[in-house]
């Protein structure tokens, strides 16, 4: 019989019981051939229409298990969103607005709880001049609002 | 070692399985066909030698098939020249799980009344019919050895698998393997022997 990994084994567990085994060989192939006839046709009908599923790509596997990953990250993120604004908490502000009003409470040129976030061209300018602010003196100024409608500072 | 006769299916080399498997993994229903008669009556065999009952068998090689074509067509397996321990491993978890469900429905006042898989009378009438008597009375001698050893001797000599193969399906160290088939064939060999002195 063709047992085609059998070598190399360390020893022959059937020495001396050739006889014996080669019995046992006639049994099992009595064995095999008691299996209907039919039966290969009837796994056939049993397994057709998971034979006409093609197999699916690696590639195509791998997007699919992106898509899911970022599907899941979508509806977690969604779920946070949804979790904070009904616990009401205040939309966190622009860093860049942040990072002006405390320019201008450093440089006490807020009237405390009052004011009203306008700040005229000439406060813009100080601002400007502070350290805090990131260069981009357009777009900072543009966040809180310091423009007026002409848009000239 | 009797070699195997023309009729039945011969294992093949790796080289013809892997590309047959390919074909059938990529929905080929001619390979697919090959599969099944080259393996089926392996499984069978098997399930049989284990359950007793021809109908519980037939019902195991279906599902064990439906269950390998499931995974292959899906891309669930990556064939490495180790099917044959994957099918045969299918097969024997199958079996394991039929018997599970048995026993878990069986009469509790008469458990040793009935084996887990036990076949009815019609069965083993069916089964003792044509039998060569010195087949039957070796297969009477198997069903008598421990279940580990019955595993073993059908695993090899119903299943055709290899040593190797059989070692890794039950994930034994080869040499624990071969010690244990060796006694089996010991065992097997002194519930023989009286038929040996009778016809001596």
């Amino acid at each position: 019989m063709n047992r085609s990994n059998d070598a190399p084994v360390p020893i022959d567990p059937e020495h001396g019981f050739e006889d014996l085994a080669s019995s046992l060989d006639m049994l099992g192939a009595y064995e095999r051939a008691q299996m209907p006839s039919d039966l290969p046709d009837r796994t056939m009908m049993r397994t057709q229409s998971l034979l006409h599923r093609p197999a699916p790509e690696p590639v195509v596997r791998r997007f699919r298990l992106l898509g899911l990953a970022a599907s899941v990250a979508l509806l977690a993120s969604i779920g946070v969103l949804v979790v904070l604004l009904r616990s009401g908490s205040p939309a966190p502000s622009q860093p860049g607005g942040a990072i002006m009003t405390q320019a201008a409470l450093d440089l006490d040129l807020l009237d405390g709880p009052d004011w009203d976030g306008e700040l005229d061209a000439e406060i813009a300018v100080l601002l400007a001049e502070s350290t805090m602010l990131d260069g981009d003196l357009d777009r900072d100024l543009t966040e809180f609002d310091l423009f007026s409608d002409e848009g000239a500072l | 070692m009797a070699l195997a006769t023309s009729d039945e299916p011969q294992p093949a080399g790796p080289e013809d399985v892997s590309s047959l498997l390919a074909r059938a993994s990529a929905g080929d229903g001619g390979a697919w066909r090959e599969v099944l008669d080259r393996y089926g009556p392996r499984v069978f065999a098997l399930v049989r030698s284990r359950c007793r009952s021809a109908e519980l068998a037939e019902e195991i090689t279906q599902s064990v098939f439906v269950t390998i074509a499931t995974k292959m067509t899906s891309g669930q397996y990556a064939e490495r020249g180790r099917f044959e321990s994957w099918l045969f491993r299918v097969a024997m978890n199958r079996v394991r799980d039929e018997a599970r469900r048995v026993k878990r429905q069986a009469v509790p006042l008469a458990p040793e009344t009935l084996g887990p898989l036990a076949g009815t009378a019609e069965d083993e009438a069916r089964a003792a019919d044509g039998v060569d008597p010195k087949l039957a009375r070796l297969r009477e001698a198997v069903a008598a050895l421990n279940p580990q050893d019955q595993e073993i001797i059908h695993l090899r000599h119903h299943a055709q698998l290899s040593f190797r193969q059989i070692a890794d399906l039950l994930d034994e160290p080869l040499g624990t393997l071969l010690a244990r088939h060796h006694r089996a064939l010991k065992k097997l060999r002194a519930m023989l022997q009286p038929d040996a002195e009778d016809q001596s």
